[in-house]
């Protein structure tokens, strides 16, 4: 054996290993309609389930890009009738903000770095309006953590146009969110968010008096695609990798109507 | 047999002296004998209006990511406006306009960034006027600016059209 070869083949034994020892992130996207009903009004459910390869805690999340189907129809949607500051969510949590900007809502569950099983649940995800950015729609999220990462945490994601098979592209920068003060941020393991009229009242004024109302939520296509309703989203991670994962809605079953 | 062979004129011939003797009668038709000279042919100059018409309108129908207004332009034109906006992605808006001031209609299309910002969505772009009827039958414009604003909570548009057309 030369040299070279003899070296070669080194190099090739290292990379194998250092590919092995290396943990790599895996996510399972799960996405829902409530109802699942051709035209209708509905609410989409949306979670991840992050996990590692090597069983030890995935890197902290920086970044989702969650792509939607074509078709939907956010023009004829009442959600979002105000607008939330992330200011005021800041400063005054959610009574900072008119009930009339809440989107949806959700949770999560993360674990602190310090020790396995120390994971702790975010019960409270608020979903709301915030101010538009260059004419694009913006989804301000709301993390009410309890102990022991106590933490409000404001974060937003940008509807974007979509193409191909998408019809908008949510983008999402998630703050990394100290598991101690100056202490290393926690990894997100699971979450779960609407975006609908779902357990939503927003409230108007009719002859003087406030009335409470259910808004009118993003429509799903008059037409199903072969395969059910495409989502696909990209997972950032702090460590620089990237995780692809994709999920379709099934499509409804056929409605029959009876004949008379 | 033979006479009335030689007097017979080529086919060819027939048709030319017809489509003359029509052509003939059909300018001695519209201008009479003498007028001639005095009707002759004349090129209408195009005229121009600057246009700046404002209409409040309602909902008609809604299908889809269709969304059909109607109501009254207030402006240069006055008229009956119909408006069909179709909304093709997060950002952007096609639409079809009509409108019916005294003596004819005019008919475009427009595309037209969207954004929503709240209890209001807005559009602005171009409208090209694609057909006119009667007094608008040769109206022309390539690039009006139009504008307006939807009311989400009951799909009330506002629409404003400016610019200059020719018809």
């Amino acid at each position: 054996m030369t040299r070279a070869r003899t070296f070669t083949l080194a190099l090739l034994a290292f990379g194998c290993l250092a590919t092995s020892a290396q943990a790599a992130e895996t996510v399972a996207l799960h996405t829902s309609f409530t109802p699942n009903r051709l035209g209708a009004s509905t609410t989409i459910g949306f979670g991840f389930t992050i996990g590692s390869t090597t069983g030890g805690l995935p890197s902290p999340l920086t970044h989702v890009d969650l792509r939607m189907p074509k078709g939907m129809n956010y023009v004829t949607t009442t959600l979002g009738l105000a607008i939330c500051k992330p200011q005021s969510l800041v400063e005054k949590g959610l009574s900072g903000c008119s009930p009339n900007s809440r989107l949806g809502y959700g949770n999560a569950f993360v674990e602190v770095p310090f020790g396995q099983g120390s994971g702790r649940e975010i019960p409270e995800i608020e979903a709301l309006m915030g101010p538009p950015h260059e004419g694009n729609l913006v989804v301000l999220f709301y993390a009410n953590g309890l102990a022991p990462v106590y933490a409000q945490i404001v974060f937003s994601g940008e509807l974007l146009p979509g193409s191909g098979a998408f019809g908008g592209d949510l983008n999402t920068s998630i703050p990394q969110i100290p598991s101690v003060t100056n202490g290393p941020p926690v990894s997100i393991i699971n979450v779960s968010s609407t975006i609908g009229p779902s357990h939503l009242t927003y409230y108007k004024r009719v002859h003087g008096k406030l009335v409470g109302y259910q808004p009118k939520g993003i429509s799903l296509p008059t037409s199903c695609p072969r395969g059910g309703f495409p989502f696909s989203a990209d997972f950032t991670f702090l460590d620089g990798s990237q995780v692809t994962a994709t999920h379709n809605v099934p499509c409804p079953p056929p409605v029959h109507h009876k004949k008379k | 047999m033979g006479k009335s062979s030689s007097l017979r004129t080529p086919a060819r011939m027939r048709v030319s002296s017809a489509a003359l003797a029509l052509g003939v009668g059909a300018a001695v038709a519209a201008f009479g004998p003498g007028a001639a000279v005095a009707a002759a042919p004349q090129a209408k100059a195009a005229r121009t209006l600057t246009l700046n018409d404002s209409a409040s309108l309602h909902l008609q129908n809604k299908k889809g990511l269709e969304l059909k207004e109607s109501g009254s332009a207030k402006g240069t034109l006055p008229g009956t406006l119909y408006l069909q906006l179709d909304v093709t992605s997060t950002r952007s808006v096609t639409a079809k306009v009509q409108v019916y001031p005294k003596g004819g209609s005019i008919s475009g299309n427009a595309k037209a960034s969207y954004s929503v910002a709240g209890s209001t969505a807005s559009f602005k772009g171009t409208l090209a006027i694609t057909k006119g009827t009667g007094a608008y039958s040769k109206a022309k414009a390539s690039a009006l600016s139009f504008s307006g604003t939807i009311q989400r909570s009951n799909d009330a548009v506002t629409v404003h059209v400016s610019g200059k057309m020719s018809y």
